[in-house]
Protein backbone atom coordinates (compact mmCIF):
# COMPACT_ATOMS: atom_id res chain seq x y z
CA UNK A 1 0.00 0.00 0.00
CA UNK A 2 2.72 2.07 1.18
CA UNK A 3 4.23 1.87 -1.87
CA UNK A 4 1.79 1.95 -4.44
CA UNK A 5 1.54 5.58 -2.77
CA UNK A 6 4.55 6.05 -3.10
CA UNK A 7 4.27 5.61 -7.51
CA UNK A 8 1.81 7.29 -7.41
CA UNK A 9 3.07 10.37 -5.53
CA UNK A 10 6.08 9.95 -8.10
CA UNK A 11 3.93 9.60 -11.25
CA UNK A 12 2.01 13.23 -10.08
CA UNK A 13 5.24 14.86 -9.33
CA UNK A 14 6.39 13.84 -12.62
CA UNK A 15 3.59 15.17 -14.69
CA UNK A 16 3.19 18.60 -12.73
CA UNK A 17 7.26 18.64 -12.99
CA UNK A 18 6.91 18.24 -16.58
CA UNK A 19 4.97 21.16 -17.69
CA UNK A 20 7.35 23.70 -15.52
CA UNK A 21 7.12 27.21 -14.20
CA UNK A 22 7.18 29.61 -11.44
CA UNK A 23 5.59 27.64 -8.82
CA UNK A 24 8.87 25.95 -6.95
CA UNK A 25 8.26 23.28 -4.42
CA UNK A 26 11.38 22.14 -2.69
CA UNK A 27 12.05 19.55 0.03
CA UNK A 28 15.49 19.19 1.50
CA UNK A 29 17.12 18.46 4.77
CA UNK A 30 20.77 18.17 6.44
CA UNK A 31 22.93 19.02 9.82
CA UNK A 32 21.32 21.52 11.96
CA UNK A 33 23.48 23.64 14.74
CA UNK A 34 21.32 25.59 16.94
CA UNK A 35 22.72 28.09 19.65
CA UNK A 36 20.58 26.54 22.80
CA UNK A 37 23.49 28.95 24.51
CA UNK A 38 21.68 28.88 28.16
CA UNK A 39 20.81 25.14 28.05
CA UNK A 40 24.34 24.48 27.23
CA UNK A 41 25.08 26.81 30.16
CA UNK A 42 22.96 24.72 32.52
CA UNK A 43 24.86 21.60 31.10
CA UNK A 44 28.19 23.06 31.92
CA UNK A 45 26.75 23.94 35.12
CA UNK A 46 25.93 19.83 35.27
CA UNK A 47 29.20 18.84 34.15
CA UNK A 48 31.03 21.04 36.89
CA UNK A 49 28.59 19.01 39.48
CA UNK A 50 29.85 15.81 37.43
CA UNK A 51 33.43 16.10 37.45
CA UNK A 52 33.03 17.24 41.28
CA UNK A 53 31.93 14.24 42.21
CA UNK A 54 33.44 11.97 40.25
CA UNK A 55 36.81 13.23 41.70
CA UNK A 56 35.53 13.24 44.87
CA UNK A 57 34.73 9.56 44.93
CA UNK A 58 37.42 8.73 42.80
CA UNK A 59 39.20 8.79 46.12
CA UNK A 60 36.69 7.53 48.37
CA UNK A 61 37.24 4.64 49.94
CA UNK A 62 33.41 3.34 50.38
CA UNK A 63 32.14 4.66 46.57
CA UNK A 64 32.92 3.47 43.45
CA UNK A 65 31.21 4.82 40.20
CA UNK A 66 31.63 7.71 37.74
CA UNK A 67 29.42 9.26 35.68
CA UNK A 68 29.94 10.31 32.01
CA UNK A 69 29.81 14.13 31.04
CA UNK A 70 26.36 15.76 29.67
CA UNK A 71 27.40 16.05 25.62
CA UNK A 72 26.66 19.55 24.47
CA UNK A 73 23.04 19.80 22.85
CA UNK A 74 22.53 21.59 19.28
CA UNK A 75 23.79 19.56 16.53
CA UNK A 76 20.91 17.70 15.17
CA UNK A 77 18.78 17.28 11.92
CA UNK A 78 16.67 19.65 10.16
CA UNK A 79 13.71 19.18 7.45
CA UNK A 80 12.19 21.44 5.44
CA UNK A 81 9.51 21.87 2.91
CA UNK A 82 8.98 25.60 1.23
CA UNK A 83 6.81 26.80 -1.65
CA UNK A 84 8.07 29.96 -3.33
CA UNK A 85 6.63 32.09 -6.33
CA UNK A 86 9.03 33.46 -8.87
CA UNK A 87 7.61 36.85 -9.52
CA UNK A 88 10.76 37.24 -11.72
CA UNK A 89 13.46 35.44 -13.40
CA UNK A 90 15.40 36.95 -10.31
CA UNK A 91 12.89 37.52 -7.56
CA UNK A 92 10.19 35.32 -5.21
CA UNK A 93 8.16 35.02 -2.54
CA UNK A 94 7.16 31.86 -0.48
CA UNK A 95 6.99 30.31 2.82
CA UNK A 96 8.77 26.92 4.20
CA UNK A 97 8.03 24.67 7.71
CA UNK A 98 10.66 23.74 8.90
CA UNK A 99 11.23 20.52 11.76
CA UNK A 100 14.70 20.56 13.67
CA UNK A 101 15.70 18.18 16.59
CA UNK A 102 18.31 17.82 18.74
CA UNK A 103 19.16 15.81 21.98
CA UNK A 104 21.72 14.94 24.39
CA UNK A 105 21.41 12.84 27.75
CA UNK A 106 23.61 10.58 30.18
CA UNK A 107 23.50 8.56 33.01
CA UNK A 108 25.43 6.67 35.22
CA UNK A 109 25.59 5.77 39.55
CA UNK A 110 27.33 5.80 42.04
CA UNK A 111 27.38 2.71 44.79
CA UNK A 112 27.96 3.31 48.39
CA UNK A 113 25.63 2.35 51.18
CA UNK A 114 22.87 2.93 48.74
CA UNK A 115 22.75 3.38 44.46
CA UNK A 116 22.81 7.10 43.88
CA UNK A 117 21.57 7.73 40.32
CA UNK A 118 23.06 10.76 38.06
CA UNK A 119 20.73 11.07 34.70
CA UNK A 120 19.96 13.80 32.69
CA UNK A 121 18.10 13.34 29.00
CA UNK A 122 16.82 16.37 27.51
CA UNK A 123 15.52 16.67 23.94
CA UNK A 124 14.43 19.57 21.74
CA UNK A 125 12.41 19.94 19.15
CA UNK A 126 11.27 23.38 16.89
CA UNK A 127 8.81 23.62 14.04
CA UNK A 128 8.94 27.04 12.48
CA UNK A 129 6.84 28.12 9.61
CA UNK A 130 8.44 31.14 7.71
CA UNK A 131 8.08 33.77 5.19
CA UNK A 132 10.65 34.53 3.24
CA UNK A 133 11.76 36.00 -0.09
CA UNK A 134 14.92 35.01 -2.25
CA UNK A 135 16.58 37.32 -4.80
CA UNK A 136 19.28 35.58 -7.27
CA UNK A 137 22.02 37.43 -7.71
CA UNK A 138 24.14 34.99 -9.99
CA UNK A 139 22.73 32.92 -12.98
CA UNK A 140 25.60 31.00 -15.16
CA UNK A 141 24.17 27.80 -15.22
CA UNK A 142 24.77 27.39 -10.96
CA UNK A 143 21.86 30.10 -10.10
CA UNK A 144 23.22 31.72 -6.74
CA UNK A 145 20.80 33.42 -4.80
CA UNK A 146 20.14 34.99 -1.37
CA UNK A 147 17.06 35.10 0.60
CA UNK A 148 15.37 35.94 4.32
CA UNK A 149 12.41 36.12 5.86
CA UNK A 150 10.53 36.31 9.07
CA UNK A 151 8.74 33.41 10.86
CA UNK A 152 7.04 32.07 13.90
CA UNK A 153 8.98 29.07 15.63
CA UNK A 154 7.15 26.89 18.57
CA UNK A 155 9.52 24.28 20.62
CA UNK A 156 9.01 21.34 22.31
CA UNK A 157 11.72 20.77 25.59
CA UNK A 158 11.46 17.35 27.06
CA UNK A 159 13.51 17.44 30.19
CA UNK A 160 14.47 14.66 32.79
CA UNK A 161 17.07 15.10 35.72
CA UNK A 162 18.18 13.04 38.19
CA UNK A 163 21.03 13.88 40.81
CA UNK A 164 21.02 11.84 44.00
CA UNK A 165 24.33 12.77 45.49
CA UNK A 166 25.58 9.65 48.02
CA UNK A 167 25.04 10.31 51.78
CA UNK A 168 29.40 9.81 51.72
CA UNK A 169 29.76 13.10 50.46
CA UNK A 170 31.50 15.33 53.14
CA UNK A 171 29.40 18.44 52.57
CA UNK A 172 26.44 20.07 51.54
CA UNK A 173 25.98 21.11 47.96
CA UNK A 174 23.91 24.15 47.22
CA UNK A 175 22.69 24.23 44.00
CA UNK A 176 22.21 20.57 43.00
CA UNK A 177 19.99 20.75 39.61
CA UNK A 178 16.41 20.54 41.06
CA UNK A 179 15.16 16.87 40.09
CA UNK A 180 12.07 16.08 37.77
CA UNK A 181 10.72 15.63 34.12
CA UNK A 182 8.42 17.56 32.00
CA UNK A 183 7.58 18.93 28.79
CA UNK A 184 8.19 22.95 28.06
CA UNK A 185 6.82 24.69 25.28
CA UNK A 186 6.71 28.15 24.11
CA UNK A 187 6.98 30.17 20.84
CA UNK A 188 8.49 33.44 19.37
CA UNK A 189 9.15 35.30 15.99
CA UNK A 190 12.82 35.14 14.70
CA UNK A 191 14.43 35.83 11.20
CA UNK A 192 16.56 33.69 8.58
CA UNK A 193 19.15 34.58 6.19
CA UNK A 194 20.95 32.41 3.79
CA UNK A 195 22.66 31.95 0.43
CA UNK A 196 21.13 29.60 -2.05
CA UNK A 197 22.64 27.40 -4.44
CA UNK A 198 20.74 25.79 -7.10
CA UNK A 199 21.45 23.46 -10.28
CA UNK A 200 18.82 23.49 -13.13
CA UNK A 201 18.62 19.34 -13.85
CA UNK A 202 15.65 20.02 -15.87
CA UNK A 203 13.04 23.06 -16.84
CA UNK A 204 11.02 21.94 -14.10
CA UNK A 205 13.56 19.89 -11.38
CA UNK A 206 16.18 21.11 -10.10
CA UNK A 207 18.75 20.59 -6.83
CA UNK A 208 20.45 22.62 -4.76
CA UNK A 209 21.66 23.80 -1.11
CA UNK A 210 20.80 26.44 1.19
CA UNK A 211 22.78 27.73 4.00
CA UNK A 212 20.44 29.61 6.64
CA UNK A 213 21.58 31.31 9.79
CA UNK A 214 18.47 31.53 12.19
CA UNK A 215 18.49 34.10 14.97
CA UNK A 216 15.55 33.46 17.47
CA UNK A 217 15.04 33.33 21.44
CA UNK A 218 12.48 32.88 23.60
CA UNK A 219 12.92 34.12 26.80
CA UNK A 220 10.88 31.06 28.67
CA UNK A 221 9.25 28.19 28.52
CA UNK A 222 6.71 26.46 30.72
CA UNK A 223 4.83 23.51 31.56
CA UNK A 224 1.28 22.57 31.73
CA UNK A 225 1.67 23.87 35.33
CA UNK A 226 3.27 27.17 34.25
CA UNK A 227 6.19 25.97 35.60
CA UNK A 228 9.41 28.07 34.02
CA UNK A 229 12.04 25.64 32.59
CA UNK A 230 15.19 26.15 34.66
CA UNK A 231 17.38 23.30 34.73
CA UNK A 232 20.13 24.64 36.77
CA UNK A 233 17.77 25.20 39.69
CA UNK A 234 18.58 29.84 39.92
CA UNK A 235 15.20 30.30 39.77
CA UNK A 236 15.65 32.23 36.62
CA UNK A 237 14.50 30.70 33.75
CA UNK A 238 16.72 29.21 30.39
CA UNK A 239 15.98 31.40 27.16
CA UNK A 240 16.03 29.33 24.50
CA UNK A 241 17.96 30.40 21.71
CA UNK A 242 17.17 28.82 18.18
CA UNK A 243 19.88 30.75 16.67
CA UNK A 244 22.47 28.56 14.27
CA UNK A 245 23.72 27.32 10.83
CA UNK A 246 21.26 25.24 8.73
CA UNK A 247 23.13 23.59 5.74
CA UNK A 248 20.43 21.82 3.58
CA UNK A 249 20.42 19.37 0.00
CA UNK A 250 17.34 20.67 -1.47
CA UNK A 251 15.34 19.12 -4.49
CA UNK A 252 12.59 21.20 -6.05
CA UNK A 253 10.08 20.84 -8.80
CA UNK A 254 8.82 23.70 -10.65
CA UNK A 255 5.16 24.17 -11.88
CA UNK A 256 3.64 25.86 -14.71
CA UNK A 257 0.82 28.29 -13.37
CA UNK A 258 0.18 29.50 -17.12
CA UNK A 259 -2.89 28.63 -19.14
CA UNK A 260 -1.06 28.26 -22.10
CA UNK A 261 1.44 25.64 -20.15
CA UNK A 262 4.55 27.42 -20.41
CA UNK A 263 6.20 29.40 -18.14
CA UNK A 264 5.59 33.22 -18.65
CA UNK B 1 16.34 45.94 -12.28
CA UNK B 2 20.18 45.50 -11.02
CA UNK B 3 19.45 48.17 -8.45
CA UNK B 4 16.69 45.77 -7.30
CA UNK B 5 18.93 43.08 -7.05
CA UNK B 6 21.56 44.96 -5.13
CA UNK B 7 18.97 46.22 -2.24
CA UNK B 8 17.99 42.74 -1.64
CA UNK B 9 20.77 41.11 -1.32
CA UNK B 10 21.72 44.48 0.90
CA UNK B 11 19.00 43.46 3.04
CA UNK B 12 19.49 39.78 3.31
CA UNK B 13 23.24 40.72 4.37
CA UNK B 14 21.96 43.13 7.06
CA UNK B 15 19.82 40.51 8.30
CA UNK B 16 22.23 38.24 8.70
CA UNK B 17 24.48 40.76 10.27
CA UNK B 18 21.70 41.51 12.97
CA UNK B 19 20.92 37.91 13.27
CA UNK B 20 24.64 37.22 14.54
CA UNK B 21 25.07 40.40 16.78
CA UNK B 22 21.76 39.12 18.43
CA UNK B 23 23.74 36.11 18.95
CA UNK B 24 26.76 38.00 20.98
CA UNK B 25 26.07 37.90 24.26
CA UNK B 26 27.83 36.91 27.41
CA UNK B 27 26.67 34.58 29.70
CA UNK B 28 26.46 35.21 33.91
CA UNK B 29 28.22 33.19 36.27
CA UNK B 30 27.84 30.02 37.35
CA UNK B 31 27.29 29.38 41.42
CA UNK B 32 27.79 26.31 42.85
CA UNK B 33 28.98 25.89 46.98
CA UNK B 34 28.94 23.88 49.45
CA UNK B 35 28.62 23.83 53.57
CA UNK B 36 29.64 21.81 55.91
CA UNK B 37 26.97 21.96 57.82
CA UNK B 38 23.66 22.84 57.86
CA UNK B 39 21.32 22.08 60.75
CA UNK B 40 23.36 22.29 63.95
CA UNK B 41 22.92 22.92 67.93
CA UNK B 42 24.07 26.80 68.17
CA UNK B 43 26.63 27.60 69.28
CA UNK B 44 28.30 25.83 65.31
CA UNK B 45 30.69 27.00 63.10
CA UNK B 46 29.85 26.27 58.95
CA UNK B 47 32.77 26.65 56.42
CA UNK B 48 31.11 27.47 52.75
CA UNK B 49 33.35 26.79 49.82
CA UNK B 50 32.84 28.36 46.72
CA UNK B 51 35.62 27.49 44.73
CA UNK B 52 33.51 24.90 42.63
CA UNK B 53 31.71 28.24 40.85
CA UNK B 54 32.76 29.79 37.54
CA UNK B 55 32.69 31.80 35.00
CA UNK B 56 31.29 30.84 31.46
CA UNK B 57 32.75 33.95 29.81
CA UNK B 58 35.70 35.53 31.93
CA UNK B 59 36.29 35.08 35.71
CA UNK B 60 35.07 35.42 38.48
CA UNK B 61 36.24 38.82 40.33
CA UNK B 62 34.23 38.84 43.59
CA UNK B 63 32.16 36.42 46.25
CA UNK B 64 30.07 38.31 48.10
CA UNK B 65 28.57 36.22 51.00
CA UNK B 66 25.51 37.04 53.70
CA UNK B 67 24.45 34.68 56.64
CA UNK B 68 21.39 36.09 57.07
CA UNK B 69 22.55 36.87 60.79
CA UNK B 70 23.94 40.12 59.63
CA UNK B 71 27.19 38.52 58.99
CA UNK B 72 28.67 39.16 55.87
CA UNK B 73 31.79 38.33 54.23
CA UNK B 74 33.79 38.38 50.80
CA UNK B 75 36.07 34.96 49.13
CA UNK B 76 35.85 32.55 47.72
CA UNK B 77 35.82 30.20 51.06
CA UNK B 78 34.00 31.44 54.17
CA UNK B 79 33.86 30.62 57.96
CA UNK B 80 31.11 31.89 60.30
CA UNK B 81 29.61 31.03 63.75
CA UNK B 82 25.51 31.17 63.98
CA UNK B 83 25.18 32.02 67.74
CA UNK B 84 20.99 32.45 67.52
CA UNK B 85 19.13 29.51 66.93
CA UNK B 86 16.61 30.27 63.84
CA UNK B 87 16.66 29.50 60.14
CA UNK B 88 18.63 31.44 57.88
CA UNK B 89 19.49 32.00 54.11
CA UNK B 90 22.92 32.36 53.11
CA UNK B 91 23.48 33.88 50.14
CA UNK B 92 26.08 33.69 47.53
CA UNK B 93 26.57 36.46 44.73
CA UNK B 94 29.13 35.42 42.31
CA UNK B 95 30.45 39.05 40.15
CA UNK B 96 32.46 37.88 37.13
CA UNK B 97 35.21 39.78 35.14
CA UNK B 98 32.29 41.35 32.44
CA UNK B 99 30.15 42.71 35.68
CA UNK B 100 27.19 40.12 35.61
CA UNK B 101 26.56 38.09 38.81
CA UNK B 102 24.91 35.53 39.87
CA UNK B 103 23.31 34.52 43.43
CA UNK B 104 22.52 30.86 44.77
CA UNK B 105 20.93 30.37 48.68
CA UNK B 106 20.95 27.94 51.33
CA UNK B 107 19.00 27.40 54.17
CA UNK B 108 20.93 26.69 57.61
CA UNK B 109 19.39 25.69 60.53
CA UNK B 110 20.61 27.11 63.70
CA UNK B 111 18.90 24.65 66.60
CA UNK B 112 18.25 25.64 69.63
CA UNK B 113 20.07 24.06 72.52
CA UNK B 114 18.02 21.52 74.61
CA UNK B 115 17.80 22.34 78.35
CA UNK B 116 19.76 20.51 80.87
CA UNK B 117 18.00 18.34 82.88
CA UNK B 118 18.34 16.53 86.03
CA UNK B 119 16.66 16.40 89.19
CA UNK B 120 18.19 14.65 93.07
CA UNK B 121 15.49 12.90 95.58
CA UNK B 122 15.51 13.17 99.55
CA UNK B 123 15.12 11.64 101.92
CA UNK B 124 16.77 8.55 100.60
CA UNK B 125 18.95 5.41 102.19
CA UNK B 126 21.71 3.90 100.96
CA UNK B 127 22.81 -0.30 101.51
CA UNK B 128 25.37 -1.89 99.91
CA UNK B 129 25.78 1.09 97.30
CA UNK B 130 22.56 1.19 96.41
CA UNK B 131 20.07 4.25 96.91
CA UNK B 132 16.55 3.46 97.63
CA UNK B 133 13.97 4.91 99.18
CA UNK B 134 11.20 3.56 101.80
CA UNK B 135 7.54 3.10 100.53
CA UNK B 136 4.66 5.48 102.15
CA UNK B 137 7.53 8.33 103.05
CA UNK B 138 7.21 11.51 101.77
CA UNK B 139 9.95 11.91 98.94
CA UNK B 140 10.99 15.58 97.49
CA UNK B 141 12.17 15.97 93.70
CA UNK B 142 13.85 18.25 93.21
CA UNK B 143 15.44 19.71 89.65
CA UNK B 144 15.66 22.76 89.88
CA UNK B 145 19.12 22.32 91.12
CA UNK B 146 19.85 20.39 88.29
CA UNK B 147 18.31 21.94 85.55
CA UNK B 148 19.78 24.86 83.22
CA UNK B 149 19.18 26.17 79.30
CA UNK B 150 20.81 29.25 77.67
CA UNK B 151 16.72 30.67 78.38
CA UNK B 152 14.46 29.74 80.82
CA UNK B 153 12.65 27.08 81.82
CA UNK B 154 9.19 27.53 81.69
CA UNK B 155 8.02 23.64 82.58
CA UNK B 156 8.68 20.52 84.63
CA UNK B 157 6.77 17.74 84.45
CA UNK B 158 7.27 14.86 85.96
CA UNK B 159 6.17 11.29 85.70
CA UNK B 160 6.82 8.15 88.18
CA UNK B 161 6.25 5.15 86.72
CA UNK B 162 3.21 4.03 87.41
CA UNK B 163 -0.34 4.41 86.96
CA UNK B 164 -2.58 4.66 89.94
CA UNK B 165 -5.66 2.83 90.88
CA UNK B 166 -7.86 4.47 88.56
CA UNK B 167 -5.35 3.96 86.05
CA UNK B 168 -4.12 7.65 85.65
CA UNK B 169 -0.30 7.85 85.26
CA UNK B 170 1.27 9.15 88.66
CA UNK B 171 2.34 12.80 87.36
CA UNK B 172 3.39 16.10 88.86
CA UNK B 173 4.32 20.00 87.40
CA UNK B 174 7.00 21.68 89.16
CA UNK B 175 10.70 22.20 89.35
CA UNK B 176 10.29 20.68 92.76
CA UNK B 177 7.40 18.41 93.53
CA UNK B 178 6.61 15.70 96.39
CA UNK B 179 5.24 11.82 95.88
CA UNK B 180 5.04 8.91 97.83
CA UNK B 181 5.16 5.42 96.40
CA UNK B 182 2.78 2.96 97.36
CA UNK B 183 4.54 -0.73 96.52
CA UNK B 184 8.04 -1.57 96.62
CA UNK B 185 9.41 -1.61 93.12
CA UNK B 186 11.86 0.00 90.81
CA UNK B 187 10.21 2.52 89.36
CA UNK B 188 11.65 4.52 85.77
CA UNK B 189 10.89 8.16 87.35
CA UNK B 190 11.03 10.89 84.38
CA UNK B 191 11.44 14.70 83.90
CA UNK B 192 10.44 16.32 81.30
CA UNK B 193 11.79 19.78 80.74
CA UNK B 194 10.97 22.48 78.55
CA UNK B 195 12.54 25.84 77.84
CA UNK B 196 11.24 28.92 76.33
CA UNK B 197 11.98 28.48 72.98
CA UNK B 198 10.43 25.04 72.57
CA UNK B 199 13.55 22.79 73.44
CA UNK B 200 12.85 19.66 75.43
CA UNK B 201 14.86 17.25 77.62
CA UNK B 202 13.75 14.15 79.19
CA UNK B 203 15.47 12.67 82.30
CA UNK B 204 14.91 9.42 83.44
CA UNK B 205 16.24 7.71 86.58
CA UNK B 206 15.37 4.28 88.62
CA UNK B 207 14.34 4.84 91.82
CA UNK B 208 14.57 1.78 93.96
CA UNK B 209 11.52 1.91 96.41
CA UNK B 210 12.35 -0.73 99.62
CA UNK B 211 9.78 -1.07 102.50
CA UNK B 212 8.69 -2.68 105.58
CA UNK B 213 4.95 -3.44 106.57
CA UNK B 214 2.51 -1.60 106.93
CA UNK B 215 3.63 -0.21 103.25
CA UNK B 216 -0.28 -0.04 102.07
CA UNK B 217 -3.25 0.70 104.36
CA UNK B 218 -6.12 -1.06 102.50
CA UNK B 219 -9.04 -1.56 104.02
CA UNK B 220 -10.14 -4.15 102.21
CA UNK B 221 -7.35 -6.69 103.03
CA UNK B 222 -6.26 -7.00 99.41
CA UNK B 223 -3.43 -5.50 99.50
CA UNK B 224 -1.09 -8.40 101.21
CA UNK B 225 1.24 -6.86 104.16
CA UNK B 226 4.18 -6.84 102.73
CA UNK B 227 4.99 -5.27 99.71
CA UNK B 228 5.66 -6.87 96.27
CA UNK B 229 7.68 -5.37 92.96
CA UNK B 230 5.29 -3.42 91.09
CA UNK B 231 4.64 -4.46 87.56
CA UNK B 232 5.77 -1.12 85.32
Amino acid sequence: MKGLATALLLIGWVHVAAIGGPLEMSIGGGPSAISLDAINHSIDYFNALIVHLNETFAVHPDVDGSVDIVPPIGGGLYLQGAERYWATDWFAVGAHVGYSRASTATIGFYEGAEVSEIGVDLAFQAVGGVLEAEATFLDVGLRLGAFGGIGYYHILFDRKTVFEIPEEYPDIIAGVPPNGEGRYTGGTIGFEAGLSLAYPIAEWFSIGSRVTYRSARVSELTDGLSNILDLDGDDIAEPISLSGFTVQLTVSIHIDLSLDGRKE
Amino acid sequence: MKRGKAILCLATIGLAVASLAGCLHTSRPQVLFTASLIEHVVPFTASFDATLSYAPSGEIVSYQWTFGDGGAEEGPVADHTYGEDGQYIVRLTVIDSNGLSSTRTMTVQALNPPPVAGFSYTPKSNMEGEDFVSCSETITFDAAEHCTDDGEIVSYEWYFGYRDANNEPATAQGATVTHEFLYAGTYSVSLTVTDNDGGQTNYIEQVVVKGGPPCYADVTGDVPWTCGSVDE
